[in-house]
Protein backbone atom coordinates (compact mmCIF):
# COMPACT_ATOMS: atom_id res chain seq x y z
CA UNK A 1 0.00 0.00 0.00
CA UNK A 2 1.45 3.21 -0.82
CA UNK A 3 0.70 6.31 1.31
CA UNK A 4 -1.27 6.00 4.65
CA UNK A 5 -4.95 7.47 4.68
CA UNK A 6 -7.01 8.11 7.19
CA UNK A 7 -9.42 5.70 6.95
CA UNK A 8 -13.51 5.33 8.65
CA UNK A 9 -15.60 2.41 8.59
CA UNK A 10 -18.83 3.35 8.78
CA UNK A 11 -21.33 0.19 9.73
CA UNK A 12 -24.11 -0.88 12.11
CA UNK A 13 -23.06 -4.70 12.63
CA UNK A 14 -20.07 -4.98 15.08
CA UNK A 15 -18.14 -7.43 13.22
CA UNK A 16 -17.86 -5.44 10.07
CA UNK A 17 -16.62 -2.68 11.86
CA UNK A 18 -13.55 -4.85 14.09
CA UNK A 19 -12.84 -7.03 11.15
CA UNK A 20 -12.09 -3.83 8.93
CA UNK A 21 -10.22 -1.74 11.42
CA UNK A 22 -8.35 -4.38 12.33
CA UNK A 23 -7.27 -5.31 8.87
CA UNK A 24 -6.50 -1.60 8.20
CA UNK A 25 -4.48 -1.39 11.28
CA UNK A 26 -2.29 -3.87 9.97
CA UNK A 27 -1.91 -2.45 6.85
CA UNK A 28 -0.55 0.69 8.99
CA UNK A 29 -3.55 2.95 8.17
CA UNK A 30 -5.02 5.18 10.72
CA UNK A 31 -8.71 3.78 11.65
CA UNK A 32 -11.88 5.33 13.49
CA UNK A 33 -15.22 3.32 13.15
CA UNK A 34 -18.98 4.52 13.39
CA UNK A 35 -22.12 2.42 14.26
CA UNK A 36 -24.15 4.97 13.19
CA UNK A 37 -24.31 7.76 10.07
CA UNK A 38 -25.03 10.31 12.83
CA UNK A 39 -21.54 8.75 15.19
CA UNK A 40 -19.83 9.57 11.42
CA UNK A 41 -20.96 12.78 10.82
CA UNK A 42 -19.98 13.45 14.92
CA UNK A 43 -16.62 12.45 14.21
CA UNK A 44 -15.94 14.10 10.96
CA UNK A 45 -16.66 17.12 12.57
CA UNK A 46 -13.57 16.54 14.72
CA UNK A 47 -10.93 15.11 12.08
CA UNK A 48 -10.98 15.09 8.74
CA UNK A 49 -10.65 11.69 7.08
CA UNK A 50 -9.65 10.77 3.78
CA UNK A 51 -11.64 8.21 2.84
CA UNK A 52 -15.03 6.15 3.82
CA UNK A 53 -16.42 2.86 4.02
CA UNK A 54 -20.20 3.02 4.22
CA UNK A 55 -22.71 0.46 4.60
CA UNK A 56 -26.02 1.23 2.95
CA UNK A 57 -28.40 -0.60 4.57
CA UNK A 58 -28.77 0.96 8.52
CA UNK A 59 -30.99 2.10 10.59
CA UNK A 60 -31.83 5.65 11.02
CA UNK A 61 -29.84 7.35 8.34
CA UNK A 62 -29.01 4.87 6.11
CA UNK A 63 -25.21 5.00 3.73
CA UNK A 64 -26.95 6.74 0.63
CA UNK A 65 -27.74 9.81 2.86
CA UNK A 66 -24.84 9.81 4.74
CA UNK A 67 -23.01 10.04 1.10
CA UNK A 68 -24.84 12.91 0.49
CA UNK A 69 -23.96 14.74 3.55
CA UNK A 70 -20.86 13.97 3.47
CA UNK A 71 -20.21 14.57 -0.36
CA UNK A 72 -22.11 18.31 0.66
CA UNK A 73 -19.95 18.98 3.85
CA UNK A 74 -16.75 17.52 3.10
CA UNK A 75 -16.20 17.24 -0.63
CA UNK A 76 -12.38 15.90 -0.48
CA UNK A 77 -13.88 12.90 1.86
CA UNK A 78 -13.99 9.53 -0.35
CA UNK A 79 -16.11 7.62 0.08
CA UNK A 80 -16.73 3.84 -0.88
CA UNK A 81 -20.58 2.19 -0.60
CA UNK A 82 -20.54 -1.28 0.59
CA UNK A 83 -23.91 -3.01 0.21
CA UNK A 84 -25.31 -6.82 0.76
CA UNK A 85 -27.60 -6.24 -2.20
CA UNK A 86 -25.73 -6.25 -4.75
CA UNK A 87 -28.56 -4.25 -6.40
CA UNK A 88 -27.06 -2.01 -9.76
CA UNK A 89 -29.31 0.71 -9.30
CA UNK A 90 -28.23 1.55 -5.71
CA UNK A 91 -24.88 1.25 -6.52
CA UNK A 92 -25.48 3.13 -9.98
CA UNK A 93 -27.31 5.94 -7.52
CA UNK A 94 -24.50 5.99 -5.04
CA UNK A 95 -21.69 6.97 -7.92
CA UNK A 96 -23.63 9.57 -9.03
CA UNK A 97 -24.33 11.08 -5.67
CA UNK A 98 -20.38 11.21 -5.66
CA UNK A 99 -19.64 7.71 -4.16
CA UNK A 100 -15.99 6.24 -5.45
CA UNK A 101 -16.81 3.40 -5.78
CA UNK A 102 -18.84 -0.05 -3.84
CA UNK A 103 -18.05 -3.48 -3.11
CA UNK A 104 -20.78 -6.32 -3.32
CA UNK A 105 -20.42 -8.51 0.08
CA UNK A 106 -19.10 -10.81 0.72
CA UNK A 107 -15.81 -9.69 -0.64
CA UNK A 108 -12.00 -10.64 0.25
CA UNK A 109 -10.52 -8.26 2.21
CA UNK A 110 -7.95 -7.76 -0.16
CA UNK A 111 -9.77 -5.73 -2.40
CA UNK A 112 -10.17 -3.05 -0.01
CA UNK A 113 -6.57 -2.51 -0.63
CA UNK A 114 -7.34 -2.71 -4.04
CA UNK A 115 -10.14 0.18 -3.95
CA UNK A 116 -7.91 2.20 -1.79
CA UNK A 117 -4.79 1.89 -3.76
CA UNK A 118 -6.81 3.37 -6.39
CA UNK A 119 -8.01 6.02 -3.87
CA UNK A 120 -4.68 7.10 -2.92
CA UNK A 121 -3.76 7.09 -6.65
CA UNK A 122 -7.05 9.19 -7.23
CA UNK A 123 -5.81 11.44 -4.53
CA UNK A 124 -2.46 12.08 -5.52
CA UNK A 125 -3.65 12.83 -8.79
CA UNK A 126 -5.75 15.40 -7.60
CA UNK A 127 -3.24 16.82 -5.07
CA UNK A 128 -0.29 16.89 -8.02
CA UNK A 129 -3.46 19.03 -10.10
CA UNK A 130 -4.37 21.09 -7.38
CA UNK A 131 -0.34 22.11 -6.64
CA UNK A 132 0.30 22.25 -10.85
CA UNK A 133 -3.07 24.99 -10.79
CA UNK A 134 -0.84 26.60 -7.76
CA UNK A 135 2.26 26.83 -9.93
CA UNK A 136 0.87 27.94 -13.03
CA UNK A 137 -1.54 30.94 -11.11
CA UNK A 138 1.29 32.25 -9.31
CA UNK B 1 -112.54 -46.20 -24.51
CA UNK B 2 -109.83 -43.41 -23.21
CA UNK B 3 -110.69 -45.00 -19.73
CA UNK B 4 -110.23 -48.21 -20.85
CA UNK B 5 -106.90 -48.00 -22.27
CA UNK B 6 -105.59 -46.16 -19.76
CA UNK B 7 -106.70 -48.46 -17.26
CA UNK B 8 -105.06 -51.75 -19.04
CA UNK B 9 -102.10 -49.52 -19.55
CA UNK B 10 -101.91 -49.10 -15.91
CA UNK B 11 -102.62 -53.23 -15.32
CA UNK B 12 -99.42 -53.71 -17.67
CA UNK B 13 -97.22 -51.21 -15.63
CA UNK B 14 -98.22 -52.67 -12.29
CA UNK B 15 -97.83 -55.88 -13.56
CA UNK B 16 -94.20 -54.85 -15.09
CA UNK B 17 -91.42 -56.64 -13.58
CA UNK B 18 -89.76 -53.18 -14.47
CA UNK B 19 -92.21 -51.08 -12.38
CA UNK B 20 -92.00 -54.00 -9.50
CA UNK B 21 -89.18 -54.80 -9.16
CA UNK B 22 -87.38 -51.97 -9.91
CA UNK B 23 -84.75 -50.24 -7.57
CA UNK B 24 -85.99 -46.83 -7.67
CA UNK B 25 -89.40 -46.40 -6.57
CA UNK B 26 -92.16 -45.82 -8.56
CA UNK B 27 -95.40 -43.90 -7.39
CA UNK B 28 -98.41 -42.94 -9.73
CA UNK B 29 -100.41 -40.03 -8.98
CA UNK B 30 -104.09 -38.87 -9.92
CA UNK B 31 -104.39 -35.16 -10.35
CA UNK B 32 -105.85 -34.67 -6.81
CA UNK B 33 -102.53 -35.94 -5.13
CA UNK B 34 -103.72 -40.12 -3.66
CA UNK B 35 -101.79 -42.25 -4.43
CA UNK B 36 -103.06 -44.77 -7.89
CA UNK B 37 -100.51 -46.97 -7.74
CA UNK B 38 -96.38 -47.75 -6.35
CA UNK B 39 -94.30 -50.28 -6.64
CA UNK B 40 -92.82 -52.14 -3.50
CA UNK B 41 -90.15 -50.20 -3.59
CA UNK B 42 -91.82 -47.20 -2.90
CA UNK B 43 -93.67 -49.16 0.02
CA UNK B 44 -90.40 -50.16 1.30
CA UNK B 45 -89.40 -46.27 1.42
CA UNK B 46 -92.26 -45.12 2.99
CA UNK B 47 -92.27 -48.03 5.44
CA UNK B 48 -95.89 -48.49 4.84
CA UNK B 49 -98.42 -51.64 4.08
CA UNK B 50 -99.43 -51.44 0.11
CA UNK B 51 -103.39 -50.98 1.09
CA UNK B 52 -102.53 -48.15 3.21
CA UNK B 53 -100.90 -46.52 0.73
CA UNK B 54 -103.20 -46.98 -2.64
CA UNK B 55 -105.82 -43.88 -1.95
CA UNK B 56 -104.05 -41.78 0.74
CA UNK B 57 -102.62 -38.23 -0.49
CA UNK B 58 -98.74 -38.56 -1.31
CA UNK B 59 -97.87 -35.76 1.09
CA UNK B 60 -99.86 -37.22 4.09
CA UNK B 61 -97.79 -40.45 2.80
CA UNK B 62 -93.95 -39.37 2.74
CA UNK B 63 -94.25 -36.19 5.22
CA UNK B 64 -96.87 -36.61 7.45
CA UNK B 65 -98.92 -33.68 6.13
CA UNK B 66 -102.15 -32.66 5.77
CA UNK B 67 -102.32 -30.32 2.54
CA UNK B 68 -99.89 -30.78 -0.45
CA UNK B 69 -95.94 -29.68 0.64
CA UNK B 70 -95.30 -26.30 -1.10
CA UNK B 71 -98.63 -24.94 0.66
CA UNK B 72 -97.47 -25.71 4.43
CA UNK B 73 -93.64 -25.08 3.60
CA UNK B 74 -93.53 -22.87 0.66
CA UNK B 75 -89.34 -23.48 0.62
CA UNK B 76 -90.26 -26.93 -0.52
CA UNK B 77 -90.07 -28.00 -4.16
CA UNK B 78 -92.60 -30.43 -5.04
CA UNK B 79 -92.33 -31.81 -8.14
CA UNK B 80 -95.95 -32.82 -8.82
CA UNK B 81 -97.19 -29.16 -8.27
CA UNK B 82 -95.21 -27.97 -10.55
CA UNK B 83 -96.02 -30.49 -13.56
CA UNK B 84 -99.93 -30.37 -13.30
CA UNK B 85 -98.85 -26.02 -13.31
CA UNK B 86 -96.96 -26.51 -16.37
CA UNK B 87 -97.90 -29.56 -17.69
CA UNK B 88 -94.52 -30.71 -18.37
CA UNK B 89 -91.84 -33.26 -16.94
CA UNK B 90 -90.62 -31.63 -13.64
CA UNK B 91 -86.98 -32.82 -12.11
CA UNK B 92 -86.82 -32.23 -8.07
CA UNK B 93 -83.97 -33.47 -5.07
CA UNK B 94 -85.97 -33.85 -2.28
CA UNK B 95 -85.03 -34.32 1.05
CA UNK B 96 -87.42 -37.05 3.13
CA UNK B 97 -86.90 -37.58 6.74
CA UNK B 98 -86.76 -41.51 6.95
CA UNK B 99 -86.49 -41.68 10.70
CA UNK B 100 -86.42 -39.10 13.27
CA UNK B 101 -82.82 -37.66 12.97
CA UNK B 102 -82.24 -39.31 9.81
CA UNK B 103 -83.03 -37.76 6.46
CA UNK B 104 -82.57 -39.16 2.73
CA UNK B 105 -81.88 -37.50 -0.55
CA UNK B 106 -84.21 -38.59 -3.99
CA UNK B 107 -83.65 -37.57 -7.15
CA UNK B 108 -87.56 -37.35 -8.12
CA UNK B 109 -88.42 -36.95 -11.61
CA UNK B 110 -92.44 -36.61 -13.05
CA UNK B 111 -94.07 -37.72 -16.40
CA UNK B 112 -97.28 -36.42 -16.66
CA UNK B 113 -100.22 -38.99 -18.47
CA UNK B 114 -102.16 -36.65 -20.43
CA UNK B 115 -105.43 -37.56 -22.21
CA UNK B 116 -106.29 -36.92 -25.64
CA UNK B 117 -107.67 -33.30 -25.03
CA UNK B 118 -103.99 -32.47 -23.40
CA UNK B 119 -105.03 -32.64 -19.90
CA UNK B 120 -102.93 -34.34 -17.50
CA UNK B 121 -104.86 -37.36 -15.95
CA UNK B 122 -102.52 -39.10 -13.61
CA UNK B 123 -98.80 -38.58 -13.05
CA UNK B 124 -95.84 -40.97 -12.52
CA UNK B 125 -93.22 -40.27 -10.18
CA UNK B 126 -89.67 -42.02 -10.04
CA UNK B 127 -87.93 -41.93 -6.92
CA UNK B 128 -84.39 -42.98 -6.86
CA UNK B 129 -82.43 -42.71 -3.50
CA UNK B 130 -79.23 -40.87 -3.98
CA UNK B 131 -77.58 -40.78 -0.31
CA UNK B 132 -75.11 -42.20 -0.45
CA UNK B 133 -74.05 -40.62 -4.04
CA UNK B 134 -74.44 -37.34 -2.59
CA UNK B 135 -72.72 -38.29 0.70
CA UNK B 136 -69.23 -39.83 -1.16
CA UNK B 137 -69.57 -36.34 -3.34
CA UNK B 138 -69.39 -34.20 0.04
CA UNK B 139 -66.65 -36.14 1.50
CA UNK B 140 -64.80 -35.56 -1.60
CA UNK B 141 -65.45 -32.36 -1.48
CA UNK B 142 -64.50 -32.11 1.96
CA UNK B 143 -61.38 -33.84 1.60
CA UNK B 144 -60.49 -30.91 -1.52
CA UNK B 145 -61.64 -28.40 0.22
CA UNK B 146 -59.22 -29.55 3.22
CA UNK B 147 -56.10 -30.22 1.02
CA UNK B 148 -56.38 -26.61 -0.56
CA UNK B 149 -56.10 -25.05 2.78
CA UNK B 150 -53.43 -26.95 3.44
CA UNK B 151 -51.86 -26.12 0.54
CA UNK B 152 -53.02 -22.72 0.52
CA UNK B 153 -50.99 -22.61 4.00
CA UNK B 154 -48.16 -23.98 2.86
CA UNK B 155 -48.25 -21.44 -0.16
CA UNK B 156 -48.02 -18.43 2.22
CA UNK B 157 -45.47 -19.78 4.00
CA UNK B 158 -43.38 -20.11 1.08
CA UNK B 159 -43.99 -15.99 0.33
CA UNK B 160 -43.52 -15.60 3.51
CA UNK B 161 -39.87 -17.50 3.38
CA UNK B 162 -39.39 -15.43 0.51
CA UNK B 163 -39.65 -12.08 1.92
CA UNK B 164 -37.50 -13.53 5.14
CA UNK B 165 -35.09 -14.46 2.92
CA UNK B 166 -34.21 -11.45 1.89
CA UNK B 167 -33.41 -9.73 5.12
CA UNK B 168 -31.90 -12.71 6.59
CA UNK B 169 -29.59 -13.45 3.39
CA UNK B 170 -28.65 -9.06 4.12
CA UNK B 171 -28.02 -10.28 8.24
CA UNK B 172 -26.14 -13.91 7.68
CA UNK B 173 -23.85 -11.53 4.84
CA UNK B 174 -22.48 -9.01 7.24
CA UNK B 175 -20.75 -11.91 9.39
CA UNK B 176 -20.03 -13.53 6.75
CA UNK B 177 -17.89 -10.71 5.48
CA UNK B 178 -16.88 -10.24 9.47
CA UNK B 179 -15.41 -13.80 9.13
CA UNK B 180 -13.73 -13.89 6.20
CA UNK B 181 -11.92 -10.71 6.70
CA UNK B 182 -11.03 -11.53 10.18
CA UNK B 183 -9.50 -15.16 8.54
CA UNK B 184 -7.93 -13.61 5.89
CA UNK B 185 -6.01 -11.29 8.75
CA UNK B 186 -5.32 -13.98 10.40
CA UNK B 187 -3.53 -15.90 8.12
CA UNK B 188 -1.42 -12.68 7.43
CA UNK B 189 -0.62 -12.17 10.65
CA UNK B 190 0.70 -16.02 10.69
CA UNK B 191 2.76 -15.46 7.42
CA UNK B 192 4.67 -12.38 9.25
CA UNK B 193 5.11 -14.75 12.39
CA UNK B 194 3.40 -13.81 15.57
CA UNK B 195 4.03 -11.52 18.35
CA UNK B 196 2.94 -12.08 21.78
CA UNK B 197 0.52 -9.56 21.62
CA UNK B 198 -0.80 -11.34 18.57
CA UNK B 199 -1.72 -14.30 20.14
CA UNK B 200 -4.63 -12.03 22.30
CA UNK B 201 -5.59 -10.35 19.27
CA UNK B 202 -6.24 -14.49 17.68
CA UNK B 203 -8.43 -14.90 21.17
CA UNK B 204 -10.72 -11.87 20.69
CA UNK B 205 -11.01 -12.16 16.68
CA UNK B 206 -11.62 -15.92 17.01
CA UNK B 207 -14.97 -15.52 20.06
CA UNK B 208 -16.11 -12.80 17.87
CA UNK B 209 -16.48 -15.06 14.56
CA UNK B 210 -17.64 -17.80 16.82
CA UNK B 211 -20.13 -15.55 18.44
CA UNK B 212 -21.25 -14.78 14.76
CA UNK B 213 -21.06 -18.51 13.46
CA UNK B 214 -23.71 -19.11 16.01
CA UNK B 215 -25.93 -16.37 15.28
CA UNK B 216 -25.72 -17.38 11.57
CA UNK B 217 -26.60 -20.88 12.74
CA UNK B 218 -29.44 -19.56 14.29
CA UNK B 219 -30.69 -17.96 11.10
CA UNK B 220 -30.16 -20.52 9.05
CA UNK B 221 -32.06 -22.79 11.27
CA UNK B 222 -34.86 -20.72 12.29
CA UNK B 223 -35.34 -20.58 8.30
CA UNK B 224 -34.80 -24.25 7.27
CA UNK B 225 -37.55 -24.74 10.66
CA UNK B 226 -39.89 -22.47 8.64
CA UNK B 227 -39.70 -23.81 5.68
CA UNK B 228 -40.14 -27.25 6.49
CA UNK B 229 -43.85 -28.47 5.93
CA UNK B 230 -44.74 -31.29 7.95
CA UNK B 231 -48.15 -33.10 9.12
CA UNK B 232 -50.16 -31.01 11.28
CA UNK B 233 -49.26 -32.39 15.24
CA UNK B 234 -50.30 -31.00 17.97
CA UNK B 235 -48.01 -30.97 21.12
CA UNK B 236 -47.02 -28.86 23.88
CA UNK B 237 -45.76 -25.11 22.72
CA UNK B 238 -44.41 -22.22 24.23
CA UNK B 239 -45.76 -19.03 22.93
CA UNK B 240 -42.86 -16.52 23.92
CA UNK B 241 -40.24 -19.20 22.66
CA UNK B 242 -42.85 -19.05 18.80
CA UNK B 243 -42.82 -15.81 19.73
CA UNK B 244 -39.06 -15.50 19.84
CA UNK B 245 -38.28 -17.42 16.86
CA UNK B 246 -40.57 -15.62 14.44
CA UNK B 247 -39.15 -12.09 16.25
CA UNK B 248 -35.43 -13.34 15.49
CA UNK B 249 -36.98 -13.73 11.86
CA UNK B 250 -38.13 -10.61 11.57
CA UNK B 251 -35.73 -8.49 13.83
CA UNK B 252 -33.30 -7.28 10.97
CA UNK B 253 -36.35 -6.30 8.77
CA UNK B 254 -37.77 -3.87 11.53
CA UNK B 255 -34.41 -2.35 12.53
CA UNK B 256 -33.58 -1.01 8.64
CA UNK B 257 -37.22 -0.16 8.49
CA UNK B 258 -36.73 1.79 11.92
CA UNK B 259 -38.80 0.31 13.92
CA UNK B 260 -38.85 0.17 17.49
CA UNK B 261 -40.14 -3.08 19.31
CA UNK B 262 -41.51 -3.59 22.65
CA UNK B 263 -42.07 -6.68 24.36
CA UNK B 264 -44.01 -6.76 26.69
CA UNK B 265 -43.83 -10.51 27.98
CA UNK B 266 -45.14 -11.86 31.10
CA UNK B 267 -42.40 -13.99 33.09
CA UNK B 268 -45.13 -17.06 32.91
CA UNK B 269 -44.26 -20.11 30.77
CA UNK B 270 -47.25 -19.82 28.29
CA UNK B 271 -48.04 -22.94 26.68
CA UNK B 272 -50.68 -23.94 24.39
CA UNK B 273 -51.86 -27.30 22.48
CA UNK B 274 -50.76 -26.76 18.98
CA UNK B 275 -49.00 -27.14 15.81
CA UNK B 276 -45.76 -25.36 16.08
CA UNK B 277 -45.73 -24.49 11.77
CA UNK B 278 -48.96 -23.07 11.87
CA UNK B 279 -48.84 -21.11 14.94
CA UNK B 280 -45.49 -20.05 13.68
CA UNK B 281 -47.05 -18.58 10.49
CA UNK B 282 -49.68 -17.17 11.85
CA UNK B 283 -47.37 -15.25 14.36
CA UNK B 284 -45.08 -14.13 11.01
CA UNK B 285 -48.12 -12.73 8.84
CA UNK B 286 -49.35 -10.48 11.83
CA UNK B 287 -45.97 -9.34 12.81
CA UNK B 288 -45.05 -8.89 8.76
CA UNK B 289 -48.64 -6.96 8.41
CA UNK B 290 -47.50 -4.87 11.29
CA UNK B 291 -44.47 -4.41 9.63
CA UNK B 292 -46.05 -3.59 6.28
CA UNK B 293 -48.87 -1.29 7.99
CA UNK B 294 -45.16 0.96 9.15
CA UNK B 295 -42.93 1.96 5.69
CA UNK B 296 -41.93 5.03 7.86
CA UNK B 297 -41.36 3.24 11.13
CA UNK B 298 -43.16 3.46 14.14
CA UNK B 299 -43.08 1.11 17.43
CA UNK B 300 -44.27 -2.77 16.67
CA UNK B 301 -45.55 -3.76 20.75
CA UNK B 302 -45.48 -7.38 21.10
CA UNK B 303 -47.55 -8.04 24.32
CA UNK B 304 -48.08 -12.01 25.63
CA UNK B 305 -49.65 -12.63 29.15
CA UNK B 306 -52.30 -15.21 30.99
CA UNK B 307 -55.65 -14.36 31.48
CA UNK B 308 -58.18 -16.07 33.98
CA UNK B 309 -61.52 -15.92 33.63
CA UNK B 310 -63.39 -17.90 36.41
CA UNK B 311 -61.65 -21.13 35.90
CA UNK B 312 -60.77 -20.89 32.24
CA UNK B 313 -57.35 -20.17 31.65
CA UNK B 314 -56.28 -18.22 28.64
CA UNK B 315 -53.60 -16.36 26.86
CA UNK B 316 -53.97 -13.18 25.06
CA UNK B 317 -51.22 -12.62 22.34
CA UNK B 318 -51.25 -8.66 21.00
CA UNK B 319 -49.28 -7.37 17.88
CA UNK B 320 -49.86 -3.88 17.87
CA UNK B 321 -48.64 -1.07 15.97
CA UNK B 322 -48.56 2.35 14.89
CA UNK B 323 -49.14 2.22 11.21
CA UNK B 324 -51.65 3.02 8.86
CA UNK B 325 -54.70 1.43 10.64
CA UNK B 326 -58.05 -0.01 8.58
CA UNK B 327 -60.45 2.25 7.44
CA UNK B 328 -64.35 1.05 8.64
CA UNK B 329 -65.33 -0.13 5.36
CA UNK B 330 -62.30 -2.39 4.64
CA UNK B 331 -62.39 -3.84 8.83
CA UNK B 332 -65.06 -6.08 8.01
CA UNK B 333 -63.49 -7.53 5.09
CA UNK B 334 -59.84 -8.12 6.47
CA UNK B 335 -60.66 -11.86 7.20
CA UNK B 336 -61.85 -12.37 3.73
CA UNK B 337 -60.20 -14.66 2.07
CA UNK B 338 -58.03 -12.31 -1.27
CA UNK B 339 -58.70 -9.13 0.20
CA UNK B 340 -55.79 -6.91 0.01
CA UNK B 341 -55.07 -3.31 -0.33
CA UNK B 342 -51.60 -3.83 -1.23
CA UNK B 343 -51.06 -3.07 -4.53
CA UNK B 344 -50.96 -6.23 -7.20
CA UNK B 345 -48.16 -8.79 -6.58
CA UNK B 346 -47.17 -7.27 -2.79
CA UNK B 347 -50.01 -9.13 -0.80
CA UNK B 348 -51.97 -12.68 -1.90
CA UNK B 349 -54.73 -10.88 0.69
CA UNK B 350 -54.66 -14.74 2.37
CA UNK B 351 -52.48 -13.37 5.63
CA UNK B 352 -55.58 -12.75 7.97
CA UNK B 353 -57.63 -15.26 6.49
CA UNK B 354 -54.91 -18.11 7.57
CA UNK B 355 -54.34 -16.21 10.38
CA UNK B 356 -58.21 -16.55 11.30
CA UNK B 357 -57.86 -20.05 10.11
CA UNK B 358 -55.24 -21.43 12.81
CA UNK B 359 -56.58 -19.27 15.46
CA UNK B 360 -59.82 -21.20 14.94
CA UNK B 361 -58.64 -23.98 14.48
CA UNK B 362 -56.75 -23.85 17.75
CA UNK B 363 -59.61 -23.13 19.74
CA UNK B 364 -58.86 -19.55 19.89
CA UNK B 365 -60.10 -15.93 18.67
CA UNK B 366 -59.05 -13.00 17.24
CA UNK B 367 -60.49 -10.03 18.16
CA UNK B 368 -59.24 -6.56 15.72
CA UNK B 369 -58.97 -2.94 17.08
CA UNK B 370 -57.97 0.02 14.20
CA UNK B 371 -57.87 3.73 14.10
CA UNK B 372 -56.84 4.89 10.52
CA UNK B 373 -53.85 6.83 10.82
CA UNK B 374 -53.16 5.48 14.45
CA UNK B 375 -52.63 1.99 14.39
CA UNK B 376 -54.02 -1.31 14.45
CA UNK B 377 -54.18 -3.83 16.93
CA UNK B 378 -54.50 -7.70 17.04
CA UNK B 379 -55.57 -9.80 20.04
CA UNK B 380 -55.38 -13.61 19.86
CA UNK B 381 -56.79 -15.47 22.62
CA UNK B 382 -55.94 -18.78 23.24
CA UNK B 383 -56.86 -21.56 25.26
CA UNK B 384 -54.09 -22.82 27.72
CA UNK B 385 -52.32 -24.12 30.55
CA UNK B 386 -49.61 -22.01 32.21
CA UNK B 387 -47.47 -22.22 35.37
Amino acid sequence: MSKKITIMVVDDEMIIRESFSQWFQKGGHEVETAASGFEALDKLRKYPFDLLFVDIKMPEMDGIELLERVKKEYPQTFVVIITAYGSIETSVKAMKMGASDYLLKPFRPEQLNLVMEKIAQQKKLTSEINTFAKLKLS
Amino acid sequence: MENCDQKSMFEKISWNPLFQQANASVVVLNTDYTIFDANDAFMKLVKRPKQEVIGSFCYKITRELDSPCPQIYPHLKCPMSETLRTGETTFVIQEIPVSKDQVAYFNTVTYPLKDQNGRITRVIELWRNITEEISSKWEKRIKDLEANMRMTIQEDRMISLGKLVASCVHEINNPIQGILTFSHLMQEMLEDGLTDGDIEKFKQFLSIMSNELERCGSIVSGLLSFSRESAMECRDISLKELLESVIMLTKHKMELQKIELVRKFSKDTVVVQGDANQLQQCFLNLIFNAIEAMPEGGVLTAVLKPVSVRSDRKVHLEIRDTGYGISKENMEHIFDPFFTTKAEGEGTGLGLSIIYGVVKKHGGNIKVKSKPGKGSSFTICFPTQYS
